[in-house]
């Protein structure tokens, strides 16, 4: 095997091992955050503390959670991942290249929250930087399972926007009922949708006319002054 | 029972790794030892280093150390800043190609790629310093904090529109902005200061820095240009990575920013000094503290240069210098090679002599001496050759 390919094919397996790793913290953290010292009696209690604790994941804030085991509104939600007091998470999985698509709660006997996450833009070299020097400074300052979990997603979205093959499209979060991170990993040169492909085609035919109109532009004016639009576009590109 | 085999595996497991190791350290050393006994059979008799002005000084220091001390024919040095120094690096291997690059920079991995394709398969590289990058004014102009989003806002050649219609702008300028309507981006109609931001004093924008293909230059695009950008709307709605930087790179053509061509940074601090009020320039850190009495440094996210601030990283426009080393073109047990040097070289460049706190390149260079740990793994990359992955 080429170097180069041995080389990407070790990396994308290194890249979906840190998923599978991210998904399975966030699985582990249900069992720790009730804890092992409560009494058989206090089930219940337990159940709470580990909803507030799964809460706070959210929100950074435990306390709003409640006494309720009821789960926040895709409202709330929205607003703890969207606010202007976002948690430094929310905030580096947007650095990392993605938009909040959508909020999935379900209210029952076991509540369910998910975020969906689409990738939105492709990282440059300094973004890759800038989020690995955030990620720095954030395990620095923040210690705990959580914090451990949410610095495993963002890693492994860093080392997945770096697999040339393939691209992580969409990230689920899920804090209720149990908190775990599902990422959906596709082929760079995956066929489009018919939707997207619509598009595309239109754009290359837009491009084809331009081009034609631009070369029988540059036939008249062969012997003629530059056009103003031309002699305007001074900017030389990095 | 079994606890006590468990006992002895693990202690014999250990063992083993500490012999391993201690061969692993004893190698090197003698492999150059070695090297150095074997008869030269060498096709190039100089080493060729190429890429940073920053690190010209560096470079002179180590270069100075081998021919005194290992007795190696005066290198090449040629300053053709890091980017084009790192392009020649990776252009190929053979008697015409250089052997080392110095890069103010991390290797990007688009050169990484273009060295891996041109048959570069084996880089080392070695980190070997700390440098910051300082913004300085004329002593006596106004001194002003100075933030990514405000050197973007001030020098980029388009900004965005829903910014520029916010702005404190004169009406005629303003009505322009609004008549761009449907635009994400228009042309940069800010002339002072002031107009970018209203706690910034009103001089006028005009900024030196180096020109393209300078690694400082590079450094200054990734971290206040595209940093500066990336909070922008108009700017995160761009999906392809290049037409983003592009976006947030592309710098006016006015007059607002001054490309100064190599060795930029003396040529930046008269130009500060001579220009009027207000005038900012960019400059290695190691420069400004030679011309601490003429110019004054602006604080950057609150933060000023000193030798504390950059080492700890509170400093936010901190760098690490490299060196980069073809291992193809080390000679071979037989002497037989492109050129003789390349493990002396790597050796002195990584010796705490010249990297540690107390070293040449900090005493003489002005640079900051890397952690120790990180000082260590570039001596361990240095001394078993490793292999640069990306």
């Amino acid at each position: 095997m080429p170097r180069g390919a041995r080389r990407t094919a070790s990396s994308t397996r290194k890249g979906i091992a840190r998923m599978a790793m991210a998904a399975a913290l966030a699985a582990v953290l249900v069992v720790l955050s009730t804890g092992p010292s409560r009494a058989e009696g206090d089930v219940f209690d337990s159940i709470k503390e580990g909803l507030k604790s799964l809460w706070s994941f959210v929100t950074g804030a435990a306390s709003t959670a409640g006494d309720a085991v009821t789960p926040p509104t895709s409202i709330q939600t929205l607003k703890s991942i969207r606010g202007e007091d976002k948690s430094e998470f929310w905030a580096m999985l947007e650095d990392a290249g993605y938009d909040l698509k959508e909020i999935d709660t379900e209210v029952g006997l076991i509540p369910a929250i998910e975020a969906t996450y689409i990738l939105t833009r492709e990282l440059s070299e300094a973004d890759r930087e800038a989020l690995d020097w955030r990620l720095e400074k954030f395990a620095k300052n923040s210690s705990g399972l959580i914090a451990l979990i949410e610095r495993g997603i963002i890693q492994s979205l860093l080392d997945a926007s770096e697999l040339g093959d393939y691209r992580v499209e969409k990230v689920k979060i899920q804090f209720l009922p149990l908190p775990k991170a599902s990422f959906t990993l596709s082929p760079t040169d995956a066929p489009l949708e018919e939707e997207h492909d619509v598009i595309y085609r239109a754009v290359k035919e837009q491009r084809r006319e331009m081009r034609r109109v631009g070369e029988s532009m540059r036939t008249e004016h062969a012997l003629g002054p530059a056009s103003p639009r031309a002699r305007q576009s001074t900017q030389r590109p990095e | 029972m079994s606890r006590l085999i468990v006992g002895f595996a693990r202690v014999a497991v250990i063992a083993a790794g500490c012999l391993a190791a201690t061969v692993a350290a004893a190698q090197p050393l003698a492999s150059l030892r070695e090297a150095q006994a074997t008869p030269d059979k060498a096709a190039r008799s100089q080493i060729r280093i190429v890429g940073s002005t920053s690190m010209e000084d560096l470079t002179q220091i180590v270069v100075k150390a081998l021919v005194k001390k290992w007795g190696i024919q005066p290198p090449i040095v040629e300053k053709s800043g890091s980017r084009e120094g790192v392009r020649l690096f990776c252009a190929g291997i053979g008697l015409e190609f250089p052997d080392i690059a110095a890069s103010s920079r991390r290797i990007t991995q688009s050169e990484f790629n273009a060295c891996i394709e041109n048959g570069i398969l084996d880089i080392i590289e070695v980190a070997v310093a700390l440098d910051g990058i300082v913004v300085v004014t004329e002593k006596g102009d106004p001194v002003f904090n100075i933030t990514p989003r405000h050197i973007y806002l001030a020098l980029a050649a388009e900004v965005p529109r829903k910014f520029v219609l916010g702005a404190n702008l004169p009406p005629e300028v303003a009505r322009a902005a609004e008549a761009a309507e449907g635009e994400d981006f228009i042309q940069n109609p800010f002339k002072s200061w002031r107009q970018v931001d209203s706690r910034l004093p009103n001089v006028p924008i005009r900024v030196y820095g180096p020109e393209r293909g300078s690694g400082t230059r590079q450094f200054i695009n990734d971290m206040l240009f595209e940093s500066g950008c990336r909070g922008f709307r108009e700017i995160r709605n761009i999906y392809g990575a290049a037409d983003r930087v592009r976006q947030c790179i592309t710098k006016r053509t006015d007059g607002a920013w001054v490309d100064v061509a190599e060795p930029f940074a003396d040529k930046v601090i008269e130009a500060v000094v001579k220009d009027d009020v207000g005038t900012l320039g960019f400059v290695p850190q190691d420069v400004y503290d030679l011309d601490k009495e003429r110019v004054d440094q602006l604080p950057v996210l609150g933060q000023l240069a000193t030798h504390e601030t950059i080492a700890s990283g509170e400093y936010p426009l901190r760098r690490r210098m490299y060196y980069y080393v073809k291992r193809a073109h080390m000679r071979n047990a037989q002497g037989v090679g492109i050129v003789r040097g390349l493990r002396e070289f790597l050796a002195e460049v990584t010796s705490e002599e010249m990297i540690g706190p107390d070293g040449l390149f900090h005493k003489v260079g002005g640079v900051v001496a890397l952690p120790e740990e990180e000082r260590e793994e570039s001596r361990r990359n240095a001394s078993i050759l490793r292999r640069l992955e990306r």
